[in-house]
């Protein structure tokens, strides 16, 4: 290696090692931290010493974690359900009727708006005494004028409509951006060979934007996994009971709220953090498989 | 069909698709019309006509809100540490991105894939150990020690997005500059600054309204009111005045308007940002 490329490599590493450090730092040792301590009996104060999978087996007996990991399984109902929404959203954009650029930025709007804030908001309209429960009564139905986020079904219900309308305008731009790819000439052509508007959405635009609806599908469910921590804390936080926890509520639950439960918190993110792995693996080799077909 | 009933059936198809929106627009709209207009009612207003507009707007609660909970000091802590955040973000993003875009060395592309990879660690998995380090070094209750987890947790999707971006940028251009006597950081201020600039800008916005918005790690971290980001100030208060909504309203209010003029300044970037991942 000459001095002249030497040199040159010194410096392009010297340009990246903020970033490597603070990840090493902020990132790396956290890991190695959390798996460590998921081993032990860390209470945060006193105790730290090892104890093998303890941990792991008392939470794999525990009612809460099943009920919890229920929880999260139930939650993905929201995905099929704002992806279809999402679908039909960048459907109806893609014709560009007149206004569409001006509707696709108002339903983004959630988006840019704090999930808490959202949950809050969700939280109000949905409470007793709240406009939903009054336009209830008001339209003669007060039997169904209910507390809301008193029961399991009913709040789960609640925190699924915000995750859907928080990313109606997310899935929206993101199909809008797949159907804008697809060359028009494809849907000519398939119009002029007699195909009516059903046989066009099924048998042409779905399989060609089939990578984007696999990517927001893999991306949606990660995202249940790791993202439902601030409307879990502002619409129900984790009530009744542990009915509507999810599994990242719960790391911070047994983290920050109950003392002494350090050495099981961790090993709860250990979980949670296999799931997240496992699936970014899938979301990983998906994409891998799409970049085969479009080469 | 003849031309004149394809065009009455197209304008029929414009008028549906456009009811369609305009219905789906107030069910996205009426949320946000709700917490604005009960911001400006008294209690009893508001249990009394919750849907209406208020009589006359009514800025008590807003005054409330500043002289007695002090919600400005969190508005200012809450923009130091977005802003902090996505200047060195933006700093650090930018060097190390011109490395993995331009000068590509043995083992860059391994290093790249690293760093991509670990943004899709949860805060939660991280935010255990790093509570228990800051507290040993006295750092809980600082903005220095949101603005570095931000920093971690933001800076891999900036790579990613500003590499891709300035592996566009042709190669003869910085050539030029290197015959013209630029050196690594002459480069980066004369080609890919001013040449990159679009995705320099798409990041920062994204990055702004992640840390605005952020939850989990201020609520960890800032356990002093005087300290916290406006959103972690506010949850307090939102729980704390569960029989008084206008005023769980007007709070709400301060937090989003923020986030919302961000979003009229900058929603092209944002809208068309959406797609880098998935597209390229």
């Amino acid at each position: 290696m000459s001095e002249r490329t030497r040199k040159e490599l010194t410096i392009s590493l010297l340009g990246i090692a903020p970033v490597i450090v603070i990840l090493l730092i902020f990132r790396a040792y956290p890991l190695g931290s959390v798996i460590y301590n998921s081993l032990t009996n860390w209470d945060g104060l006193f105790r730290h010493d090892f104890i093998g999978f303890k941990n792991y087996i008392k939470i794999f007996h525990a009612k809460y974690f099943w009920l919890t990991l229920g929880n999260c399984f139930i939650m993905f109902i929201n995905v099929p359900i704002q992806i279809l929404i999402g679908l039909v959203v960048s459907m109806l954009l893609y014709e560009k009727t007149p206004g569409w650029k001006f509707f696709r930025s108002l339903y983004y709007l959630p988006q840019i708006v704090s999930a808490v804030i959202v949950g809050y908001l969700f939280a109000i309209f949905f409470s007793y005494g709240g406009p939903v429960n009054s336009v209830l009564r008001a339209i003669g139905a007060p039997n169904l004028a209910i507390e809301w986020l008193g029961n399991r079904p009913t709040a789960i219900g609640v925190v699924i409509t915000a995750l859907v309308w928080i990313n109606i305008g997310w899935q929206g731009v993101l199909m809008l951006g797949g159907l804008s790819s697809i060359n028009p000439s494809v849907f000519e052509a398939a119009k002029i060979d007699g195909a009516n508007f059903l046989q066009r959405t099924f048998l042409v635009m779905l399989p060609m934007i089939g990578r984007v609806i696999e990517y927001s599908f893999i991306y949606s469910v990660a995202w249940t996994f790791t993202g439902l921590f601030p409307f879990i804390y502002s619409i129900t936080n984790g009530g009744p009971g542990y009915d509507t926890t999810t599994l990242d509520f719960l790391v911070y639950e047994k983290a920050f709220r109950e003392d002494s439960a350090l050495g099981q918190a961790c090993a709860l993110a250990v979980i949670l953090l296999i799931i997240v792995c496992i699936l970014t693996v899938i979301q990983r080799k998906i994409s891998e498989r799409a970049n085969d077909w479009s080469e | 069909m003849n031309v004149m009933q394809k065009k009455k059936l197209l304008r029929l198809s414009s008028v549906l698709i456009l009811l369609t929106f305009i219905v789906l627009s107030l069910s996205f709209l009426f949320p946000f019309y709700y917490m604005f207009v009960n911001a400006f009612k008294s209690t009893p207003e508001y249990y009394k006509s919750g849907f209406k507009l208020p009589e006359h707007f009514n800025w008590i609660n807003f005054a409330t809100m500043i002289s007695q909970f002090r919600i400005q000091i969190n508005m200012l802590n809450s923009l130091f540490i977005s802003a902090s955040s996505v200047v060195l973000t933006a700093l650090l993003g930018l060097v190390a991105s011109y490395v993995f875009a331009k000068r590509p060395f043995k083992g860059s592309n391994g290093l790249y894939l690293a760093i991509v990879f670990s943004m899709f660690m949860p805060s939660q998995v991280t935010l255990i150990p790093l509570y228990f380090l800051y507290s040993k070094l006295n750092l809980i209750n600082t903005p220095f020690a949101v603005i570095i987890c931000f920093l971690a947790a933001s800076i891999p999707s900036s790579i990613m997005l500003m590499t891709a971006y300035f592996k566009g940028i042709p190669n003869e251009i910085c050539e030029a500059a290197i015959i013209d006597g630029c050196g690594f950081f002459g480069i980066i201020r004369n080609v890919i600054y001013p040449m990159g600039k679009p995705a320099i800008a798409v990041n920062a916005t994204f990055v702004f309204l992640r840390t605005w918005n952020d939850f989990l790690t201020p609520l960890v971290l800032l356990t002093k009111r005087e300290t916290q980001t406006v959103v972690v100030a506010l949850s307090a208060l939102v729980s704390r005045y569960q029989s008084d909504p206008p005023y769980q309203m007007a709070g709400l209010t301060i937090a989003v308007i923020p986030a919302i003029v961000m979003y009229l300044f900058f929603q092209k970037y944002l809208v068309e940002g959406v797609n880098a991942g998935s597209i390229k």
